[in-house]
C-alpha cells in the first residue's frame, strides 16, 4: 500500500533539504518560507526517504498510511 | 576553575589559548577559544554543557574539587557537538544514572557520538525544569547550528544559555564582554557568524524574534565559546539581526589563485581600476595561497561584491579556488554580486567554471568576466584597469 507524504507545517523551519533532494514532491515556498508537499501521492521512494531523513526537525516530514 | 557569574551560577569551563584550528583543520582560531560550561547550584544542581574531549579529565577533576559529583541532579546538553559534549563520557562514567536533558535530535547525536544509552530526557520548547525557586525553560533552536541545538533560560537570574549562538572563538582570562578588547571581540564575532552561521540566517532571525516574543528579561547571555555577554547583551542580538539580513558593507573583495603571477597581475590592476573609479569603496585583495580561508570568508561576508580569479589548468580552475567556491556555496550568502577573471595559455575554461559555481552559490554575475592570454602585456594590463573601473559601477 502506498503511503502518502505529509509535512507538519507548524514544525517546519524552512530548511529546504527536502526540496533539494526531491523537488518532484517537495517545494519550499518563498513567501511562507515553509516546505509544502506538491505531490502527496508520492514519487521516487528512495528520494522521499532520503528527504525525510534529511529534515533537521525530523518530525515534520513523514508518512500517513493511506491510499491513492 | 570555578568563576562566579551571578548568584548561584558559575563558569566551570576551559580557556584554550593554544587552539589554532577548529573542527579538525577547517576553521582558524588565531585567538584561541573557550569551551564554556556552567554550574547552577540552586536547591537542585545542574551542569550546562561540558568542554572539548582533550580536556575531559581535567574538567571532571576540577569539577569534583568544586562539588561532590553525586550532588549533581541534572546534566543539560544544549548541543551535542564534541567541543561541548566531549567531557560527557568522563562525567557520566562517574554519575551514570543522572538524567541528561537535551532535544530529541540531541538524543540522536549523543548516541551517534558516544554509543551510550544514558538516562536521556528529551525536551521541547516551553518545557520547564525546576531547580527550586528558579527553573530552566528550554527553547529548541534547530539549525542554530545543528538539528540538536537548544537554548536554556534560567528564571530569576534571567540568564540565557545560548550555546554557540552569540559566541565566538576568543580566549580571554576575563570572561566577560565588557572586560575585553572590543575590536578584537567584534572581529571574532563577525568571523564566527560569517563562517558558521550564515547558512542558517533565516533560522537566526526567526529564533531571535521568537525568543523576543516570549518577553523574558535577559540580563546575561552565557555562550558556549568566548565571552559572556553581561553588559548590554542586546548589542549582540541586534548585531545578529543585522548579519542575518543579507548583510553587506560598501566593500569589494578580490580573491585569486595564480601559478606564475599572470592572474596576480590581473588582480592587482583590477583593484587599481576599481579604486580609481570609486575611492570610497573598501577593497580587500587576497592571494588565496597566502591567505587564511576563514579570514577571506569573513571579508566575503562583509562585501557587496566579490571578484574571483584563477588561471586554467587541465581545463579547470586551481583546486584552492575550487575549494573556496565549494565553501562559499555551502554558506549561502545572499544579495551579493560577482565577477570572474583569469589568465590562460590555450583553452581557458576557468572563468566560465568560476561563474557557474558562483551562480550556483546564489551570486548575481554582473558580466562575462575577463580573460588574458599568457602573461598580460601592456594592453592587457590596461584592459584590466578598465575592467576594474567598470566593475566599480557594476558591483554597486
Amino acid at each position: 500500500m502506498t503511503k502518502k507524504v505529509h509535512i507538519d507545517e507548524d514544525e517546519c523551519i524552512g530548511w529546504g533539504s527536502c526540496e533539494e533532494i526531491c523537488p518532484e514532491v517537495f517545494k519550499l515556498e518563498s513567501d511562507s518560507e515553509k516546505a509544502r508537499v506538491i505531490k502527496p501521492e508520492g514519487g521516487p521512494e528512495n528520494l522521499i526517504e532520503e528527504a525525510i531523513g534529511s529534515c533537521p526537525v525530523h518530525v515534520s516530514v513523514g508518512r500517513i498510511d493511506g491510499q491513492y | 576553575m570555578q568563576r562566579p557569574i551571578k548568584n548561584n551560577v558559575s563558569w566551570i569551563g576551559k580557556i584554550d589559548w593554544e587552539l589554532r584550528k577548529f573542527e579538525g583543520e577547517e576553521y582558524s582560531t588565531h585567538r584561541g577559544s573557550t569551551y564554556n560550561s556552567y554550574l547552577i547550584e540552586e536547591e537542585k544542581v545542574a551542569v550546562i554543557d561540558t568542554v572539548w574531549a582533550p580536556f575531559a579529565k581535567e574538567y571532571v577533576e576540577n569539577l569534583e574539587k568544586q562539588i561532590d559529583l553525586q550532588k549533581i541532579d541534572y546534566v543539560i546538553v544544549n548541543h551535542a557537538e564534541i567541543d561541548h559534549s566531549g567531557a560527557l563520557p568522563e562525567l557520566m562514567s562517574r554519575i551514570p544514572e543522572k538524567p541528561i536533558y537535551c532535544t530529541a535530535n540531541g538524543v540522536k547525536s549523543l548516541k551517534g557520538h558516544y554509543h551510550k544509552d544514558w538516562n536521556f530526557h528529551p525536551v521541547k520548547t516551553g518545557d520547564r525544569l525546576s531547580l527550586g525557586t528558579k527553573e530552566l525553560i528550554f527553547i529548541e533552536a534547530p539549525m542554530l547550528h545543528w538539528p540538536d541545538s537548544m537554548f536554556s533560560y534560567l528564571t530569576g537570574d534571567n540568564i540565557l544559555f545560548s550555546n554557540d549562538a552569540f559566541g565566538q572563538h576568543y580566549a580571554s582570562e576575563y570572561l566577560f564582554n565588557d572586560l575585553v578588547d572590543q575590536s578584537e571581540l567584534m572581529a571574532e564575532c563577525i568571523k564566527y557568524y560569517a563562517n558558521i552561521l550564515t547558512p542558517f540566517s533565516r533560522q537566526v532571525t526567526k529564533k531571535i524574534q521568537e525568543v523576543l516574543a516570549f518577553n523574558l528579561p535577559v540580563d546575561i547571555i552565557c555562550t558556549s565559546h568566548g565571552v559572556i555577554w553581561r553588559e548590554n547583551p542586546t548589542q549582540i542580538v541586534q548585531q545578529y539581526l543585522k548579519w542575518a539580513d543579507s548583510y553587506q558593507e560598501n566593500q569589494i573583495t578580490i580573491v585569486y589563485g595564480t601559478m606564475w603571477n599572470g592572474t596576480r597581475a590581473m588582480a592587482e590592476n583590477i583593484v587599481l581600476g576599481i579604486r580609481q573609479a570609486d575611492p570610497q569603496v573598501n577593497l580587500k585583495l587576497y592571494n588565496l595561497a597566502k591567505s587564511d580561508r576563514n579570514d577571506v570568508m569573513a571579508e566575503i561576508f562583509r562585501s557587496k561584491g566579490i571578484v574571483v580569479g584563477s588561471p586554467t589548468i587541465n581545463r579547470g580552475m586551481l583546486t584552492s579556488i575550487a575549494g573556496l567556491l565549494e565553501e562559499i556555496k555551502g554558506l549561502k550568502f545572499k544579495n551579493k554580486k560577482a565577477a570572474a577573471f583569469g589568465c590562460y595559455g590555450w583553452s581557458g575554461e576557468s572563468v566560465k567554471l568560476i561563474q557557474g559555481q558562483l551562480v550556483a552559490a546564489g551570486f548575481e554575475m554582473v558580466d562575462d568576466g575577463l580573460r588574458c592570454l599568457w602573461n598580460p602585456d601592456l594592453n592587457s594590463i590596461e584592459s584590466c584597469v578598465e575592467y576594474g573601473g567598470k566593475l566599480a559601477s557594476l558591483l554597486k
